[in-house]
């Protein structure tokens, strides 16, 4: 198994080079110690036609899901663009609007969580 | 048939050669997360989770990296999002019960746990995770910081500030303590 330790800092990088060396041996001999079954390939094969019949089934739930959804939303919005103009510009904005709150909103939550 | 071919016959929808591939890169996936978790349950079902983003991501992995390593950034993810989730339900005390207990079974089988992997333990998930790609597995910076979506110089940061935390886990008190008494004789 090959150790990068290249770009590392090059101040007290002797102590912490110990500190890495002690560490990949504790794991080393961590890998070693542990003892577990690995099962066999039928039982993989099986696993993987039970996640392939229920992705089947979710991608369909989720292809209904938005069907309906577009369905009901264009319905509404054609239904306000010929009863009410002024209601569609109206949606039409406050659409954009949220659009822009949601996706500040979002960076600045990963920015957060990555600090 | 070498990984290549298994992996060009599993995109194409042969289910025998994608549970060769699981199978063969079940011990690394599993020692990887039991890394994480220091818990076998919770590493168990992680390894499952993986295998099952794997069968619906396997169209997109483009085979520029080996197939145990695809799996590893999809286990991290995985793993930090749990993580992510638990920290909401302020389920920390199922970490530290769970680092007690694969400690106590290591010692009881007469395995290794020693003052490394205790320091290892006591590291936050956005510490302990930069460490061991970088150092025990060898990813780049470049690419943890791909697996973990964070920029490349925070990686290194976490590197370098690991590295630093488990050091001083392991300093003797002793050293710690001539160093202080040393000072106060100086002033």
């Amino acid at each position: 198994m090959m150790k990068d330790q290249s770009g590392y800092p090059k101040r007290s990088a002797k102590n912490d080079q110990d500190v890495v060396d002690q560490l990949n041996q504790s794991l080393e001999k961590f890998d070693v110690a542990i003892s577990f079954e690995t099962p066999h390939p039928s039982h993989f094969k099986e696993k993987i036609k039970i996640q392939r019949a229920e992705s089947k089934k979710k991608r369909l739930r989720e292809l209904l899901i938005f069907t309906v959804t577009a369905a009901v939303i264009l319905s509404f919005l054609f239904f306000a663009l010929y009863l009410q103009p002024e209601m569609f510009l109206l949606l039409q904005v406050l659409t954009v609007v949220f659009i822009c709150c949601y996706t500040v909103h979002v960076k600045r939550k990963v920015k957060m969580s990555h600090e | 048939m070498d990984e290549k071919n298994l992996i060009k016959a599993a995109k194409k929808g042969d289910d025998g050669a994608l549970a060769e591939l699981f199978q063969s890169s079940y011990p690394f996936l599993l020692k990887y997360l039991l890394k994480l978790t220091f818990n076998l349950q919770n590493a168990e079902d992680l390894a499952q989770e993986t295998y099952s983003k794997a069968i619906e991501n396997l169209s997109r992995f483009k085979g520029t990296s080996k197939f145990s390593t695809w799996l590893i950034s999809i286990a991290t993810r995985l793993y930090l999002d749990q993580e992510r989730k638990r920290k909401r339900e302020f389920n920390w005390m199922k970490q530290e019960q769970s680092v007690r207990k694969l400690k106590w079974e290591a010692q009881s089988n007469n395995q290794v746990w020693d003052d490394v992997l205790e320091a290892l333990g006591q590291l936050n998930d956005g510490l302990r995770v930069p460490v061991i790609l970088k150092h025990y597995y060898g990813f780049s910076y470049e690419e943890i910081a791909a697996i973990i979506s964070i920029p490349e110089g925070t990686v290194k940061s976490r590197v370098h500030k690991g590295i630093k935390v488990i050091r001083k886990e392991l300093t003797p008190i002793d050293e710690g303590s001539v160093r202080i008494s040393k000072t106060l004789s100086q002033e």
